[in-house]
């Protein structure tokens, strides 16, 4: 059954649902620009150090002879 | 405003606390299994804290961390231009390709709220463009790397105490210790990944962004709106 899309935006739902589907991605993106951007970018960046730092630790030891 | 942090960051918070938590586990069974495998050899046993320092625990974490990361890499990269039919995990048939700049929010399609490096052209859109992939497999990499080191120190250290001569780089990762454990890892990775991919077309489970909703049909891609 096709969806009744009102907008572009719309036309892409998440999980193939259909109408009452959630905008994949475009309607709702302009609302929350900054709402959580503080914990956002510090579980980005706790990934990363940890994945950097265990990478590193993992290549020098080694490479140490130990 | 620590209620929103975690609410707003549960899956990344909770996936770091296993995470943490099954590290410390392995490294506390591991050094237990290798203090009993001392003990057999009638050699002295060792501190916790040599233990984590050691090659020999470094290796393990690190031939796993490889096989996970080349799992993503090799995912993001395959759902690229491989779809399959009804699985949420896959674009729907047809949208196979990197997608027409309109699709993708680039340059002059950009919204307002997009990332700054969607907005232009040339290296820095395409680094952007291509930033999830390229990340994964520079950790893919490094992971396979540390693996090898740390495998190379460890054979070593076996083959000096059964006096046989030591192994250079060229020499390990050509080795059947790399590949056996290069390949025991991969083949599970693949595994899970080929299995998640068909099992989402027929089974559901009611609230997960990994699967359909579950009146979904079941020729229905994730992707897909009729």
């Amino acid at each position: 059954m096709p969806c009744a899309v009102a907008s572009p935006e719309e036309e892409s739902v998440v999980n193939g649902s259909c109408g009452a589907g959630v905008p994949r991605y475009g309607a709702d993106m302009d609302d929350d620009k900054t709402t959580g951007r503080g914990g956002r970018l510090f579980v980005f960046w706790a990934w990363m150090t940890i994945i950097a730092g265990g990478l590193a630790v993992r290549i020098v030891i080694p490479l140490a002879g130990r | 405003m620590m209620k929103r942090f975690l609410r707003d960051n549960g899956l990344s918070l909770c996936m770091l606390a296993i995470f943490l938590a099954a590290l410390i586990g392995q490294s506390f069974a591991g050094w237990a299994a290798n203090n009993e495998e001392l003990v057999e050899h009638s050699q002295p046993i060792i501190g916790y804290g040599d233990f984590v320092s050691s090659s020999a625990f470094l290796v393990d974490v690190a031939e796993n961390w490889q096989s996970e990361f080349l799992q993503f890499f090799v995912f993001i990269f395959a759902t690229i231009w491989l779809i399959q039919r009804g699985s949420p995990e896959s674009k729907k048939p047809g949208d196979q390709g990197l997608g027409t700049d309109e699709e993708q929010m680039v340059g002059e399609h950009a919204k307002p709220a997009s990332p700054l490096w969607a907005k232009v052209r040339g290296f820095r859109g395409w680094l952007y463009g291509n930033s999830l992939l390229i990340t994964m497999g520079a950790i893919f990499f490094l992971s396979w790397f540390a693996q090898s080191l740390g495998g190379m120190v460890e054979m070593n250290e076996e083959n000096a105490e059964h006096g046989v001569a030591p192994l250079d780089w060229i020499g390990y990762v050509s080795s059947p210790d790399f590949w056996n454990r290069t390949l025991q890892n991969w083949q599970s990775e693949f595994l899970a990944v080929g299995a998640m991919v068909a099992f989402t077309i027929y089974l559901r489970q009611r609230g997960s962004s990994e699967s359909k909703p579950v009146g979904t049909p079941h020729a229905t891609s994730s992707e897909e709106a009729e």
